[in-house]
């Protein structure tokens, strides 16, 4: 009988032990939970660089959920509930679904910018609930209320390469005496954006600038490529997405074109790998705002790609590392960091849209990346990132740089 | 008990063509009109229905109802195919939106000259169809989409960029909010379906019938085939200037791509399924295929949260496969669409229980 008391206290005391930490885990007061909205073109011409750059936001955010616990603050900690909808590469649709998100609690939102996206900027605005954009658009650009991680801006792309290759060519003692560039462009419809208003900002640079269309869907861009060669080109930028790169690249393959082409910013060099191969693409260039997945393994990796990479094991196993993918986590940091600055100054309750942004995104200075892409820093009428652009190279499949990190223009499309 | 649906059931007598005429016959008709009307126009005031994402989706069903009603109008009634309906949305936005910027002129002096820009143009693409008939006239229309399109992009860089747009004004209301532009909407929406409603009552109406059952014997009959069918492209544009004016200045911003091949094809897709030459079987189609895409909408990422293992952007995805397969269901086991539905159900409750 006293065997069996004993055995009872025992087990009841073990047991009181084991439930305790249960117990006191469940009387904490539980972790709240903030809406991170994401309208994206899942599906649409543009979804395949949309949904790796949800994703890259997606995965980084619930790793921090999983890893850190959420994201704290000197007030409180949050947990982050992602929630997405498609915008099916349609306005409207992209308001239906900045309207749900915001009866969902949304308190910031993300995507990669498009025409369709763009039409949202008086939605945010007026709610009060900023954006941290993976890609300006037009409108993104005019607004108090918009973060960028990516590019300055559409019509810088061909601008910053103009100036990249004017310093190289005015360092190596102005061979030729004029600098004479091309672009072939095909005509999709951001097209014209990137060469807006191009005409005077080639005399300012006193340069010479041909420009050559092809449509899209062609196959053959021979004779607009022979057209920029007889104008004497020494360098062409290809403003396209990366079918049409493809079909400049077989071209000038075709007609031993031995002028350099460098892809604009509209396709990552690893979606032109993916789809024309390690040979077409062998000695390709291109621009990057931030450390691509596509780099060379052997050349190294910052913290913020190495994590990226992991990142990518985990969520995507067995596929094709994709760079737009860095794109994506590129907002999910700005977004987090926002809100761990936020929550130094606000409780989590208190933690909307408005407070986000006046105590978070507008206060992040020299925000590094984990080395992704040059610090950013907002300040009043200059939300547009890292303002930085890198050049790469195609070799063996892999992209090496082959510039330093450079300023970019900073060129806006007016508001009208 | 097909034939029904053609005929007024049993118990409904006109002794004079005038009232075979009427769009509303009955008294329990009228009744059901008008408490239609007040429970439309007073939605935005009712609790559960009164959400903004609520509002904004019946708003995108209204100016659809209007592109789809001109589209009807041309390809149910008259029976010339346009594959390229949205570039003459495109048109009024545009026209409405500059003369809106440029201009200063408020909504309700733009809306009307959209319309007319947009019915202009309609009328020009429109010249083919004398000569062709049916996928050619087709090809002709969507040769319209992308030619206007390219113009937008290349031509006019204001176009190319995207510009905003002044929102909705009658003095110091400015309508900017879901639940204020509803009414705007609606009210365009029930104006543009009388109309469309009306003009099928009309000789026109009839003449385009004539031209769409057999257009050598409508021509033998006197009916200007020519003047007739332009006639058709220019109701059915203006229709699509109307509703693209409504559109910019809801959205406060107008893009060149918000107005795409696939919008076009999505409009086409919701006649079929409505019913080809029924005014109700507009609506009904753009109501059905807009709660289907709506379905999909909100459940697609719950399906990926659930399923873990499925790709982003997979559940999403199944919208494109579930159209189509309706689309094909539609087309294989109800031409007439979802009208022809309507109205053997109407018969059949109009009958019942002696349903002989």
């Amino acid at each position: 009988m006293k065997t069996k008391m004993f055995s009872l206290v025992v087990c009841v005391v073990a047991g009181i032990i084991v439930a305790l930490p249960n117990s006191i885990t469940w009387a904490q007061k539980p972790v709240a939970e903030v809406v991170v909205g994401n309208i994206s073109a899942m599906t649409g011409p543009t979804s395949g660089t949309h949904t790796m750059c949800q994703s890259g936001s997606k995965d980084y955010l619930y790793y921090l959920n999983e890893k850190k616990g959420g994201i704290e603050g000197k007030k409180g900690r949050v947990k982050i509930k992602y929630l997405s909808y498609d915008s099916q590469y349609v306005a409207t649709k992209a308001k239906d679904g900045f309207a749900r998100l915001r009866e969902q609690g949304m308190i910031v939102h993300t995507h990669c910018g498009a025409a369709h996206s763009d039409a949202l900027l008086m939605d945010y605005e007026q709610a009060k609930i900023p954006l941290v954009t993976g890609s300006q658009g037009i409108a993104s650009m005019w607004s108090d209320w918009a973060y960028g991680n990516y590019h300055s801006g559409v019509a810088n792309m061909a601008r910053s390469w103009i100036v990249w290759l004017k310093r190289d060519w005015e360092k190596a003692g102005k061979p030729g005496g004029t600098l004479v560039l091309g672009t072939i462009a095909t005509d999709e419809p951001w097209v014209p954006l990137s060469l807006w208003d191009m005409d005077s900002f080639v005399k300012e640079q006193g340069i010479k600038f041909f420009t050559e269309t092809i449509p899209k869907g062609t196959t053959d861009a021979s004779p607009q490529l022979l057209r920029l060669k007889n104008a004497g080109c020494k360098q062409i930028f290809v403003s396209s997405s990366a079918p049409g790169s493809v079909v400049v690249l077989n071209s000038a393959k075709a007609m031993n074109l031995n002028i350099p082409l460098t892809q604009c910013a509209a396709a990552t060099l690893g979606d032109v790998i993916a789809l024309g191969g390690p040979e077409l693409t062998e000695g390709y260039q291109g621009e990057y705002f931030y450390e691509p997945m596509s780099k060379d393994p052997k050349l190294g990796a910052s913290p913020g790609l190495k994590l990226a990479r992991e990142l990518w094991e985990k969520n995507h196993p067995g596929q094709r590392p994709n760079d737009m993918y860095v794109n994506g986590i590129l907002s999910g940091m700005i977004i987090a960091e926002g809100i761990r600055l936020a929550l130094d100054e606000v409780t989590p309750e208190k933690l909307n849209g408005e407070a986000l942004k006046k105590y978070g995104l507008d206060r992040i200075r020299n925000f590094d990346c984990m080395g992704l892409t040059k610090p950013i820093s907002y300040v009043p009428d200059d939300h547009i990132g890292p303002k930085h652009v890198r050049y790469w190279v195609v070799r063996k499949g892999f992209v090496e740089p082959i510039s330093d990190w450079m300023p970019t223009t900073t060129f806006r499309i007016p508001k009208k | 008990m097909a034939h029904t649906s053609f005929y007024p059931p049993s118990g409904i007598y006109s002794d004079s063509y005038r009232k075979d005429m009427r769009i509303v016959k009955t008294k329990t008709q009228w009744v059901l009109s008008i408490v239609s009307l007040i429970f439309l126009f007073a939605i935005p005031q009712i609790p559960f229905f009164n959400s903004p994402y609520l509002l904004r989706l019946l708003i995108g069903v209204g100016i659809t109802i209007i592109i789809c009603l001109g589209l009807n109008v041309l390809t149910g009634y008259c029976g010339q195919l346009n594959i390229g309906q949205s570039a003459f949305v495109m048109v009024g936005g545009f026209t409405s939106g500059l003369l809106n910027i440029h201009l200063g002129w408020p909504f309700w002096m733009c809306v009307i000259p959209a319309g007319i820009t947009s019915a202009v143009i309609g009328a020009i693409f429109g010249i083919p169809s004398v000569r062709l008939k049916g996928l050619y006239l087709a090809l002709t229309t969507l040769g319209a989409q992308i030619i206007l399109t390219w113009i937008a992009l290349f031509y006019i860089p204001l176009t190319a960029a995207g510009f905003s747009v002044g929102p909705i004004t009658i003095g110091t209301l400015v309508f900017n909010t879901p639940k204020k532009f509803y009414y705007v909407a609606m009210f365009f929406t029930v104006m543009m379906t009388f109309f469309a409603k009306n003009m099928m009552r009309t000789g026109p109406g009839r003449a385009f019938v004539a031209i769409r059952d057999n257009d050598i014997a409508a021509e033998a009959m006197g009916i200007d085939i020519f003047r007739y069918k332009l006639l058709a492209f220019m109701i059915c544009t203006f229709y699509a200037g109307v509703a693209g004016s409504l559109l910019v200045h809801y959205m406060m911003w107008a893009h060149l791509e918000s107005f795409t091949l696939q919008d076009s094809i999505w409009y086409v897709v919701m006649v079929i399924v409505g019913g080809l030459g029924s005014i109700e079987g507009t609506i009904f189609g753009v109501i059905f295929i807009t709660a289907l895409k709506e379905l999909i909408f909100v459940i697609g990422p719950m399906v990926e949260g659930k399923l873990p293992f499925l790709p982003i952007g997979a559940g999403s995805g199944l919208l494109l496969v579930i159209i189509g397969g309706v689309a094909i269901l539609f087309l294989i086991f109800e031409p007439r669409g979802l009208a022809h539905r309507w109205n053997l159900v109407k018969a059949y409750y109009r009958l019942w229980p002696f349903g002989y």
